[in-house]
């Protein structure tokens, strides 16, 4: 009977489908993160082998190793490479969960080549930090 | 910035077809995170696995795959695309089997670690 009225779900879900897997990414991401974030706070109170300074906010950034310094800057760029990630997500998800319409003119949906390429430099950027946090825990 | 020239060859594929291939980009990215999150994971949780120099290079090996792997699913997205643009077969890669027998490896050299674990 409404056979006049345009569908309003694609029968696929094809842009929820779509929008959960870059949620499940981000939740990925969020992993590798956490664990980077773990090694920082490891050396801040003093498990890496670096001097006890505890969780102390009185001393200079002199008053940490050099140690303590690099796990911090690794994990200060991780949290941007998952931001940057968490902002070509929720463009993306905008865009997905904008309704029917976008869908109509399909040249519309696809996603943009400069979000492909900012995830994946977001990604290579996260190895390079790995690496890094790796090499220093040495 | 502006689409890659590619994207104005050929005609704009199925949407159902260009989101698979979005979907199949990001499954890849979370394994090359996967990788990463393994590296450190085991650098941190399990400090015993191998003398320090032979864990902290494996570490790097993994995490260095991860890096290649977000890149190649770049590229793996792109070349689809090409290909779906311009109704051509869609092209062989070989990441499925060289992942395959990375994760193989992968679990095979830490398997063993952990058995020679004194």
């Amino acid at each position: 009977m409404a056979s006049s009225v345009a569908p309003v779900r694609d029968p696929g879900l094809q842009p929820e489908r779509t929008a959960l897997s870059w949620r499940r990414t981000i939740m990925s991401a969020v992993v590798a993160d956490l664990l980077i974030w773990r090694g920082w706070l490891q050396t801040l109170t003093g498990f890496g082998g670096g001097p006890d300074t505890g969780l102390g906010l009185g001393g200079a950034l002199g008053g940490y190793s050099a140690h303590v310094v690099g796990m911090g800057v690794c994990a200060a760029v991780a949290a941007l490479t998952t931001i940057v990630l968490v902002l070509c997500a929720a463009a993306r998800i905008r865009l997905l969960h904008s309704g029917v319409a976008p869908l109509e003119s399909e040249g519309h949906i696809a996603v943009p080549a400069l979000i492909v390429r900012t995830a994946s430099a977001a990604i290579v950027t996260l190895a390079a930090t790995t690496v890094c946090a790796l090499a220093l825990g040495m | 910035m502006r689409e890659p020239a590619w994207r104005r060859t050929g005609k704009t594929p199925d949407y159902r077809f260009s989101l698979a291939n979005e979907r199949t980009f990001l499954a890849w990215v979370r394994t090359a995170l996967a990788l990463l999150a393994g590296a450190i994971a085991i650098d941190q949780l399990a400090p015993e696995i191998a003398p320090p120099l032979i864990r902290i290079i494996l570490c790097m090996v993994l995490a260095v795959i991860g890096a290649v792997l977000a890149i190649v699913s770049y590229r793996r997205w792109a070349h689809q695309e090409q290909a779906m643009r311009n109704d051509e077969e869609l092209p062989h890669s070989w990441l499925m089997l060289g992942m395959t027998v990375i994760v193989s490896l992968a679990a095979i050299v830490f398997a063993i670690l952990i058995l020679v674990q004194p």
